[in-house]
């Protein structure tokens, strides 16, 4: 304003002096028709500046109040971007810290047939000497990916999905995300989906516990798509493992979605990381359990087997294997019969494995001393029916020990009968039998005790030797662990501590311990069954002598129970289950080893008996965990006098 | 922004101008009063006339007063003009540099987040390469491959060592009999020493008894009463064979 000050008022002076210079007639005549003609203009201008403001104003308050959320709805939609934010899935790790299975990042691609086709044909009508068209295209596109993913897919597998009857479909899964960016800067029409993929560095190491876990695309909302288990502690454990994705909303500017403008990223929700699972297993010892129990049920020709090593003091479980597992790298091994985990999902009759609560119960009831001695005949007749020793044998003085280390049935039966059932089971149950150990595993069996109500005459000439009950491999060395253990039985675990993203370690919840029997009466038990592994010969010889291992006292127990015979319903009388399960070392007990062989060929030695497998079991641990020997070798004791 | 730039010249122009008609202006116009009074005598005007010629020529001179500047007053618009027109220029100013540092500011902002898109980009690349790094290690540290590894390289298991126990009086005793570690047989890989040990038990086959023995639950008992016999009989079999190992002793 202050600068047109000047002009007017000049125009004013000029104007002024000007015209009176002018004679009046002029002035008068002059005058009016100026003044008209400006005001007509000025009525014009303001006339059009007040309609022009009117509009505007009208058009303000149309897109403000009546159309002001739909248009920022599409602004919204047309600068935002929503990010999926995946949940890094927890690895599981073995109690050194060596992964057993983690994620990585990974790519599914996928192309867009309808649109493909629509342009390419678009493009073939429009420029035909191009020689260019939809089949040209999709063949070079084949080519291309098929040459940057070798062993993940094929050109002509490519080519059959290009050429597909559909309008979408994907492509190929787990490409790694640089190679996923090179194929779709080179092909743009091509996209991916992040992903992520479960990597089993051990491949079949510790498969059976660990199980496994893939992308899921069930949830029919896709930000919520993830990792999930299927099998093992991945599937048990995957609220842990999971965590849950989340999402953010950024501005990014248009045409690349990933050029975020700053400042603009608000969370949703954010992506919570999965925690980590430490497990009690030690996969070196894994894989020499595995590898080992495999090769002898290869050799004793056995359907199977399980074999398991717990810790003496804690219950921790150190291995845990199955002759054959899947791999879980290898979606062909997804068998039932090789994803049955079942060294805690199959129980057995155990046989005279189970003697250790008949050992136990004697001497703790103080019906015998380790050398007390009794006559025991060839037989014994239970009820309506008649229990015999494995071997033909006259009445013999057998010593407590001797009854146990030879496994004589009608010894255990006789023991058994002066404690009385009553003191038997109670010492059963706290054994652990007929009830889940805990273990952390996914179907496992409480194995079968008959109750006492459901007795006959002759339950009780069966149980103490080991049959007509049924128990795992895991509850089978859990009572081992508790002779070892003073008397204590720690239940077994094999899930160490959870550690969440903050890198905070939970531990699980310490197992439930249960004193089974007095120290004194554990440790005599122990004593006792040194004599197993006795060498001394005829008479006096153990049931398991090659389970003794050089340098070390080895306390154990062999176990040959009979099968039920799945075609005649009755026992069978070639179907064995061969166990063992022994202390390692016996006077400093550190590791308990359960064995079972499921139907060996017990015609050849290797399937008569598993002693030599827990010898080469209870070989490798001293070496791997350096176990000082024992001050002296088992004391040789007298079995049959 | 070149629009106060014309006005002030104008404004400029038109001080200078009206001082440089100053100093003319009325000299012009006492000659013009002049030459008319010059005239009048012999034009013979009426009185009327010259009352109406005289009131112009006063109201002309009161009009050129009220329009010639005093001193002071002059000073003080010469000096308004230039001051409003720095105030302007520094305003300019300040917007031209508030635009400038707008723009570089936003310009930056983006080209950073260009940058850091690379950066991302950059970073999910490591990130890869550090997954696929750490893939490969452990693949290669998992006890399947080492011991692949092993094999390849001709190791063999070492089997039972035997082991030196250094007494409180630094006397040595040697526990076990140390053996050369074979080759396992291709097929089954075992431990040689295994088999060694196996000699001494000669006996193991003392497979044991266990519940072999019939057995049964009570509703089965009739059923079975077949079967048990059957299966005594197949009990022979490793009582045999463990009457035998005793017999050679």
């Amino acid at each position: 304003m202050p600068r047109q000050a000047g002009p007017r008022k000049r125009a004013e002076v000029t104007g002024g002096t000007a015209r009176r210079t002018y004679s009046v007639t002029a002035r008068r005549g002059g005058a009016p028709s100026a003044t008209r003609n400006i005001k007509g203009r000025f009525a014009v201008g303001r006339i059009f500046l007040v309609v022009l403001l009117v509009a505007a104003g009208l058009k303000l308050v149309q897109i403000q109040g009546f159309e002001a959320e739909a248009l920022s709805a599409k602004a919204e939609q047309q600068r935002t971007t929503t990010i999926d934010i995946p949940a890094q899935r927890g690895s599981i790790v073995d109690r050194n810290g060596a992964e057993l299975a983690f994620s990585v990042e990974t790519r599914m691609l996928w192309a867009n047939l309808r649109l493909m086709r629509k342009t390419w044909d678009d493009f073939a009508k429009q420029n035909p000497d191009s020689g260019e068209n939809y089949t040209t295209r999709v063949a070079e596109i084949a080519a291309f990916i098929a040459k940057k993913l070798p062993g993940k897919t094929t050109e002509k597998e490519m080519l059959e999905r290009f050429h597909r009857d559909a309008s979408f479909t994907y492509l190929v899964d787990g490409v790694e995300p640089s190679i996923a960016d090179e194929i779709k800067n080179e092909f743009p029409e091509i996209g991916y989906e992040k992903r992520a993929k479960r990597e089993y560095p051990g491949s079949e190491l510790a498969a059976n516990i660990v199980g496994f876990a893939n992308w899921r695309t069930e949830d029919p909302d896709v930000s919520k798509h993830n990792i999930h288990g299927l099998i093992g502690l991945e599937n048990l454990r995957d609220n842990d493992l999971a965590g849950t994705p989340g999402q953010q909303i950024v501005d990014t500017a248009q045409g690349n979605d990933n050029v975020v403008i700053p400042g603009t990223e608000r969370d949703l929700q954010a992506a919570i990381p999965g925690s980590d699972l430490q497990l009690t297993i030690d996969s070196d010892l894994q894989y020499d359990l595995q590898s080992k129990l495999s090769d002898y049920v290869a050799k004793s020709r056995a359907q199977g087997g399980s074999a398991i090593v717990l810790d003496a003091k804690t219950g921790e479980v150190y291995a845990l294997a199955n002759d054959k597992t899947f791999n879980p790298n290898d979606s062909t091994t997804f068998e039932p019969e090789l994803t049955n985990n079942t060294a805690v999902t199959t129980p057995y009759e155990p046989g005279s494995v189970n003697k250790i609560i008949a050992a136990t119960a004697a001497i703790d009831s103080g019906v015998a001393e380790p050398d007390s001695v009794r006559q025991v005949p060839g037989a014994i007749k239970i009820a309506d029916h008649t229990v015999r020793d494995a071997w033909e044998h006259g009445t013999q003085p057998f010593t407590t020990t001797g009854i146990f280390a030879k496994s004589s049935n009608v010894g255990t039966l006789m023991l058994s009968e002066e404690v009385g059932p009553d003191k038997y089971m109670d010492l059963l149950r706290k054994f652990g039998l007929g009830q889940r150990t805990g273990i952390g595993l996914p179907g496992e069996s409480s194995g079968y005790v008959p109750p006492r109500s459901q007795w006959s005459g002759t339950t009780f000439g069966n149980l103490p030797i080991g049959q007509g009950l049924s128990m795992t491999v895991v509850q089978m060395a859990s009572m081992y662990q508790a002779i070892a253990n003073g008397g204590v039985r720690v239940e077994p675990r094999i899930v160490d501590a959870k550690i969440t993203p903050e890198g905070e370690r939970v531990p699980e919840p310490a197992p439930k311990s249960t004193r089974v029997v007095s120290e004194k009466t554990a440790d005599t038990v122990k004593d006792m069954l040194r004599a197993v592994t006795q060498n001394e010969g005829g008479n006096q010889n153990g049931t398991a002598p090659a389970a003794a291992l050089e340098g070390y006292q080895i306390s154990g127990k062999t176990g040959t129970g009979q099968q039920v015979d799945p075609e005649t319903g009755a026992y069978s009388n070639n179907l064995y289950n061969i166990t063992f399960a022994g202390i390692l070392p016996a006077d400093n007990p550190r590791f308990v080893v359960g064995i079972r062989l499921d139907a060996p060929d017990t015609t050849i030695q290797e399937g008569s008996s598993a002693a030599p497998l827990f010898h080469d079991i209870a070989s490798y641990l001293a070496q791997r965990y350096e176990l000082p020997l024992s001050d002296q070798p088992s004391p040789v004791v007298t079995l049959v006098q | 922004m070149t629009a106060p730039a014309r006005s002030r010249t104008r404004a400029q122009q038109s001080t200078r101008t009206r001082q440089r008609a100053k100093p003319s202006a009325p000299e012009k116009a006492e000659k013009f009063f002049d030459e008319r009074e010059a005239e009048s005598p012999a034009r013979r005007r009426s009185s009327a006339a010259e009352r109406a010629y005289a009131r112009r020529a006063q109201r002309a001179k009161e009009v050129q007063r009220a329009k010639t500047p005093e001193p002071s007053a002059q000073r003080v618009k010469l000096r308004w003009p230039r001051s409003r027109a720095s105030f302007v220029l520094l305003l300019m100013a300040l917007m031209v540099a508030g635009v400038a540092t707008t723009l570089w500011l936003s310009t930056q902002a983006i080209a950073d987040s260009y940058r850091l898109e690379q950066l991302r980009q950059d970073n999910g690349h490591l990130a890869e390469r550090a997954e696929r790094l750490q893939r490969e290690v452990s693949t290669a540290k998992s006890p399947y491959s080492l011991a692949e590894r092993a094999k390849q390289l001709g190791m063999v298991p070492g089997g039972n060592p035997a082991r030196i126990v250094v007494g409180a009086d630094g006397s040595t005793r040697v526990v076990g009999e140390p053996v050369e570690a074979t080759a396992p047989a291709p097929p089954p890989q075992r431990t040689p020493s295994s088999e060694g040990n196996a000699g001494n038990g000669e006996d193991a086959d003392n497979a044991d008894d266990a519940g072999r023995e019939e057995q049964r639950q009570g509703e089965q008992a009739a059923n079975e009463e077949r079967g048990q016999d059957q299966s005594r009989d197949s009990e022979q079999e490793p009582a045999d064979r463990e009457q035998d190992g005793q017999g050679g002793e």
